[in-house]
C-alpha cells in the first residue's frame, strides 16, 4: 500500500512540479550579449546589445533607471521578454560611471545569481552607448568581436584582460587596485587604446599601450609583445618579445623597490635594410631595447604609484614576506605609495640568428 | 514500519564520510570565517577531533547512548534542531544558486518526505544510497579539481592565523557544528553487524573522517586560489567556483555539485530521521507512530519558514550549539554512562 501511495505522490510531483510549467522558450528570452552602462546625473543609462537569432544579427535596446537592476528590469516593458545574462560577452562602463564609484553598478553583477563571473569588463574612453551604438556599413560592431579584443594581451602585450571576478579579486586584495582595458572608438571601429587603473573602484589614471607593456613587464605578465627602438646606426628596429622574467624585491625598509626585468627578444625588422649584424651590433641593440623597455616600465610605475595604485601588488608581497610590517602599515598603505622609490633594471637579450651569431668569434 | 537491516563497517564509514561533508556547499566567509586557509586547517582539525571523540565510543563494546528518558529528550532536541539547520541551509543554498523560483515550502515537504521514506526503508537503504552519493561526489570533486588547476593563483592565498587564533578557533567551532554527526553515529552504530570486521572499524572510520576533512580543506583552498577576494562577495563561493569551471564538453559544474550535495544532505537527513524515530520509540513507545509523521512535516515547514527569513536563520541556526551539544551527547555522555556502569558493576562484584 505504502509503495502505491509513494508512486502516486511521485507521479503527481513529476507532472505538477517538474519546472516545465513556467519555463521560457528561447524566443521568449532576451539574450543579452553585451551591456553598456553610463551615468547621467543620478540615473544610469543602460545600452543592451541583444541577439536576434532569427535574423542572425544583433540590435541595441536603451533603458534607464536609478539603479542598474531597475533599468535592466524595465527592458521587459519594452520587449516583453525575460533577460538572459548567461550568454553575455562583456560589460562596458562609461567614463562617468568609472569616475564616480564602480561599486554602484558592479554590485548588481556580483550579487545577481545569473550574472557570470567570467564576463569581461571594459572601460569606455567616453561613453559606453557611443561604442555600442556605433554603426558602419555592416551594421553594429558584433559583440563577439569586441569581446575578442580582451584576449589580445597574450598576443600584443599592450592590453590587460579583466573579467568581473578578476576585477573584484584584485580590488579586494591587499593592493586594492584593478586594471581594465579601455575601448575607444576610432575610424576602424572599437579598438583598445590603453589600460585604466582603478583605485578603490574609481578611475585613477589611464596608461597608454606602451605603458601597459611596461606594466605587464614589471609585473611579470608579459608573454608576447612587439617593441620598437630607433637609432642613427640601425634606423627603426622592431623586436618581438619571446619571454619576460621579473623579480621585485624590497630594499631599505620597504621604501625602495628593486625591479629586475629580463627580456628575451628576437629581431623582427630593421629600417637600415638587409644587412648582417655582428655581436657588437646586437649588444648595441640590446642596450637600445633595454632602455626603451625601462622607459615604459618607469612611466607605468610612476603614473600608477603617484596616483596611489599598487599595480605591482607590493602590498600583497609584504603581506607574505614581511607580515609584521604589513600589519602596521596596511591601513595607510595607499597613502605611502606616492613616496615609494623604484630602481628599475631591464636586461634585454637578443636571439642571434644562425648566420649572424658572432659570439666568441 | 521501519525495515531494520544491518550494515557492515564499510557502509557505516561511508555514511559518516558523506554526512560530514554535506555542509561543503554552504561554505562562505559568513559560515566559516574570513580566512579560508584558517577554515581549511580547521576542517582538518575538526575531522581529527570528531574521530578522536567517536573512536572510544564505537570501539568500546559495552558503551551505547544512555536510554534515560530525560537524556533521550536531549538527543531528540539535538536531532530536530540539526534537521532544521540542514534543511533550511539547503533551501537557502538552492534558492540562491540553482532554483531561485523554487517554492521553499514545497521543496521542504518533498525533500523531507524523500528523507523519511529513505529512513523508513532502513539503515541499509541509507547506506547503499550513501555509496552512490560518495561515487557522484568523488567524480564531482575530481572534475572540479582538474578544471580549477588552470585558474589557480598563489597570490590569492591567505596567511594562516593572520588575525590570531581567535578567527581560527571560531572557524573550527563553526565547522565542527556544521559537520557534527557524532550523536547520529551512536544511533546507527547499533545497526552495524557485530561479526563484520569491527576490528578494522578504527581504520575505516579514520579514512572516512580524514577523507571528509581533506575534501573540505581542498575545496576551500581551491575556492580561495581561484576566486581570491571575489569569494568574500559571494554567499556560496564553492558554487560560484563550480559555476565558472568547465572541462571541454562539461560546461558549468555547479549543477553536478548541487546534485551531489543534495544527495549527501538527503542521506544525512534520513539517518537523523532514523535516530529521531528511535528517540520517539524510547520516549513515547508505540504511541509515537501516530504523530512522528506530523512532527517531520512540522519540522520541514519550520525549516522553510526559517530559510525564507535571513534574520531568523542567522539567529536560530547556530552551529556553536550543535557543536557543543553534539560533543556532549555524542561523545562525553556515552563515555560517562559507560564509566558509571563499570563502576556500578565493580561495586556489585566487590559486594
Amino acid at each position: 500500500m505504502l509503495k502505491k501511495v509513494i508512486a502516486g505522490i511521485t507521479a503527481v510531483i513529476l507532472v505538477a512540479m517538474s519546472g516545465c510549467t513556467n519555463n521560457k522558450e528561447l524566443y521568449e528570452r532576451l539574450i543579452i550579449k553585451a551591456i553598456g552602462i553610463d551615468k547621467t546625473g543620478k540615473e544610469f543609462s543602460v545600452t543592451v546589445r541583444v541577439a536576434d537569432y532569427a535574423e542572425d544579427k544583433e540590435y541595441n535596446l536603451v533603458t534607464s533607471g536609478e539603479s542598474v537592476f531597475e533599468a535592466m528590469s524595465d527592458l521587459q516593458l519594452a520587449e516583453g521578454r525575460v533577460p538572459m545574462y548567461s550568454h553575455g560577452h562583456f560589460i562596458l562602463f562609461g567614463r562617468d560611471v568609472l569616475d564616480n564609484d564602480l561599486r554602484e553598478c558592479l554590485d548588481f553583477f556580483i550579487r545577481y545569481y545569473k550574472a557570470h563571473p567570467n564576463i569581461q569588463i571594459f572601460a569606455a574612453a567616453k561613453t559606453a552607448s557611443e561604442i555600442l551604438q556605433y554603426k558602419n556599413e555592416d551594421g553594429f560592431i558584433p559583440s563577439e568581436r569586441m569581446k575578442k579584443l580582451s584576449g589580445t594581451d597574450d598576443i600584443t602585450g599592450k592590453s590587460m584582460t579583466a573579467s568581473l571576478m578578476e576585477l573584484v579579486s584584485s580590488a579586494e586584495a591587499a593592493s586594492s587596485f584593478a586594471a581594465i582595458p579601455v575601448l575607444e572608438l576610432t575610424q576602424n571601429g572599437a579598438t583598445i587604446s590603453g589600460t585604466m587603473l582603478l583605485k578603490d573602484y574609481k578611475s585613477a589614471d589611464i596608461l597608454t599601450d606602451k605603458e601597459t607593456a611596461g606594466l605587464l613587464a614589471a609585473s611579470g605578465k608579459l608573454k608576447k609583445s612587439v617593441i620598437t627602438a630607433e637609432s642613427e646606426e640601425f634606423g627603426l628596429l622592431t623586436a618581438e618579445v619571446d619571454s619576460c622574467k621579473t623579480k621585485i624585491d624590497p630594499t631599505e625598509n620597504n621604501s625602495v623597490w628593486q625591479i629586475d626585468v629580463k627580456l628575451r627578444l628576437s629581431l623582427a625588422s630593421s629600417s637600415a635594410g638587409a644587412r648582417s649584424f655582428d655581436d657588437k651590433d646586437f649588444q648595441s641593440m640590446e642596450a637600445l631595447f633595454s632602455a626603451t623597455m625601462r622607459n615604459y616600465v618607469a612611466a607605468s610605475v610612476s603614473a600608477a604609484y603617484s596616483s596611489g595604485c599598487d599595480i605591482l601588488g607590493l602590498g600583497q608581497k609584504l603581506y607574505f614576506s614581511d607580515t609584521e610590517y604589513w600589519k602596521e602599515t596596511s591601513d595607510i598603505w595607499t597613502s605611502l605609495l606616492p613616496y615609494l622609490s623604484f630602481n628599475i633594471n631591464v636586461e634585454a637579450e637578443m636571439e642571434r640568428l644562425g648566420e649572424e651569431d658572432h659570439r666568441g668569434k | 514500519m521501519i525495515t531494520n537491516k544491518t550494515i557492515n563497517t564499510g557502509e557505516f564509514s561511508v555514511i559518516v564520510f558523506i554526512s560530514s561533508i554535506s555542509f561543503l556547499g554552504a561554505v562562505s566567509a559568513e559560515t566559516v570565517g574570513n580566512n579560508l586557509v584558517d577554515a581549511a586547517l580547521a576542517a582538518l582539525l575538526s575531522a581529527i577531533i570528531s574521530l578522536l571523540l567517536i573512536l572510544p565510543v564505537v570501539t568500546n563494546k559495552t558503551s551505547s547512548y544512555p536510554r534515560n528518558k530525560g537524556i533521550m529528550m536531549l538527543y531528540l532536541i539535538f536531532f530536530l534542531y540539526s534537521i532544521v539547520i540542514d534543511v533550511s541551509s539547503l533551501i537557502h543554498m538552492m534558492h540562491n544558486t540553482v532554483f531561485p523560483q523554487m517554492n521553499s515550502y514545497g521543496f521542504a515537504v518533498i525533500f523531507m518526505g524523500a528523507a523519511v521514506y529513505c529512513a523508513y526503508l532502513g539503515t541499509e537503504t541509507a547506506a547503499r544510497c550513501s555509496q552512490v552519493a560518495a561515487g557522484i561526489l568523488s567524480v564531482c570533486f575530481i572534475l572540479v579539481l582538474l578544471a580549477s588547476v588552470k585558474h589557480l593563483k598563489a597570490s590569492y592565498l591567505q596567511l594562516p592565523l593572520y588575525d590570531g587564533t581567535k578567527g581560527f578557533f571560531g572557524s573550527l567551532w563553526r565547522i565542527l557544528g556544521r559537520s557534527m554527526f557524532l550523536p547520529q553515529c551512536l544511533f546507527i552504530f547499533e545497526e552495524v553487524r557485530a561479526e563484520d570486521g569491527k576490528d578494522k572499524l578504527p581504520w575505516k572510520l579514520s579514512t572516512a573522517f580524514m577523507m571528509g576533512g581533506i575534501i573540505c580543506a581542498v575545496g576551500m583552498i581551491l575556492t580561495l586560489m581561484c576566486l581570491g577576494g571575489y569569494s568574500k562577495t559571494q554567499e556560496f563561493p564553492v558554487f560560484t567556483l563550480a559555476s565558472f569551471l568547465d572541462l571541454s564538453p562539461l560546461q558549468r559544474l555547479d549543477i553536478l555539485l548541487g546534485i551531489s550535495l543534495l544527495l549527501s544532505t538527503l542521506i544525512r537527513l534520513s539517518v537523523t530521521i532514523l535516530a529521531v524515530r528511535k528517540c520517539f520509540a524510547n520516549i513515547f513507545g508505540e504511541k509515537s507512530k501516530s504523530f512522528s509523521t506530523a512532527v517531520f512535516l512540522l519540522t520541514a515547514l519550520m525549516s522553510a519558514v526559517i530559510s525564507d527569513a535571513p534574520l531568523l536563520f542567522s539567529k536560530f541556526c547556530l552551529p556553536q550549539i550543535t557543536a557543543a551539544l553534539g560533543i556532549l551527547i555524542g561523545a562525553l555522555l556515552p563515555q560517562i554512562t559507560t564509566m558509571m556502569k563499570k563502576r556500578g558493576e565493580r561495586r556489585k562484584g566487590n559486594a
